[in-house]
């Protein structure tokens, strides 16, 4: 029986690989929007990569983080597809 | 814990060197944020929650808000190209500047070291590393000294950027209005 | 225990469904068709995993926090998958089509 830590450590890496591979579609493009959508999953999975190591290492203060970087990704996605529409009408 | 970080250490590499290469720049601003989430990861996984939060705040954050506000007043250069034309030169001498670099890595002590040089030779370092629980009540010593032991200087600085961020605010409405 | 293998189960639910969107934002053939995998697919993977996370911390207080996570990627992500593809329609890039 695997330790549960071990599990949500585990899981955490195949996050950071499954990152790595959506990093392709982020440098390969073609637009833009598709850039920004790919580096919006990156964000999704750096939130998540976080949760896993707050309760794998018990460190409780990790989900702070975790919760400003959901903030931080929707606004900068926000921001970029605003500003690639120059009046700006996306929402 | 140590896959974890090698896998992200990859990823930190790939976007870096992606940055420096794609040819139009706001794809470039874009993939510097993901390289900010992913060193700010490495950074929180480090246990520097501290800088882990400021690297996104400003990596991923301030400064591709500022960089977009920059290009949106300038021009992106428009091609074919997705990768920038490589001039050997420039890889030389980044090469050259990386190994150099490299070559004091194997230098340092490692990871969480407790016979590192700064905490066994330094007076100061132990006694905050010992006794800043027990003074501040705060758990992470990095956290203690930016919070508690020097946190009016860290009041002023947050003082400053506070004012350097309003001054922005007003020089770019001011150019807006006219 | 029986938390134990809903952990697992969730955790494998979450890091299937994230696979899933992984390979969508990477095969899929333009701008639409990945937002609608990275807006649903990748939502419900963090959701699963998320879940996990909850469980394997326990009735504590953090545990508040995940759920205000789950909450906010629930809400934030696929609002942020629709400006960008609305950013894209306005742009003017057509949706692929097979005959094209």
């Amino acid at each position: 029986m695997i330790p549960i830590d071990d599990l949500l450590l585990g899981a955490a890496a195949v996050f950071v690989v499954l990152a790595i591979v959506v990093l392709y579609r982020a440098i390969r493009g073609p637009t833009m929007q598709d850039r920004v959508i790919a580096v919006n999953v990156l964000g999704t999975n750096t939130v998540v990569i976080l949760a896993l190591l707050a309760a794998a290492l018990d460190v409780p203060s990790f989900l702070d983080i975790a919760l400003v970087y959901a903030l931080l990704n929707f606004l900068v996605a926000v921001a970029i597809s605003k500003f690639t529409v120059d009046r700006g009408g996306v929402m | 814990m140590e896959y974890v970080a090698y896998t992200l250490a990859v990823f930190v590499v790939v976007t870096a060197v992606a940055t420096a290469l794609l040819r139009d720049v706001l794809a470039a601003i874009v993939i510097f944020g993901a390289y900010s989430l992913g060193m700010a990861l490495l950074y929180t996984l480090l246990l520097a929650p501290d800088v882990g939060l400021t690297e996104a705040v400003i990596g991923a954050g301030v400064t591709t808000l500022l960089l977009l506000l920059t290009i949106a007043k300038t021009v992106r250069p428009s091609g074919d190209r997705t990768i920038e034309r490589i001039d050997p030169r420039a890889l030389f001498a980044c090469g050259a500047l990386a190994v150099v670099f490299g070559l004091t890595l194997p230098g340092l002590p490692a990871v969480g070291d407790p016979n590192a040089p700064i905490v066994s030779y330094d007076a100061v370092t132990g006694h905050y590393l010992t006794q800043s629980y027990a003074e501040t009540g705060v758990e992470n010593t990095v956290t203690a000294v930016l919070a508690a032991y020097r946190g009016f200087d860290t009041f002023g600085e947050a003082t400053v950027v506070f004012a350097a961020g309003v001054a922005a605010l007003v020089v770019l409405r001011r150019e807006v209005l006219t | 225990m029986l938390v134990e293998i809903a952990i697992v189960a969730f955790l494998a639910g979450g890091v299937f469904f994230t696979f899933v969107s992984a390979v969508g934002v990477v095969r899929l053939p333009d701008i639409y068709a990945r937002a609608h995998t990275a807006s649903q697919t990748d939502t419900l993977g963090a959701g699963f995993t998320l879940v996990a996370v909850a469980l394997a911390i326990g009735l504590e207080t953090t545990t508040i926090k995940t759920f205000l996570l789950l909450i906010f990627i629930f809400i934030t992500n696929p609002t942020a998958a629709h400006a960008i593809a609305r950013a894209a329609h306005e742009e003017g890039i057509e949706p692929w089509r097979e005959d094209r």
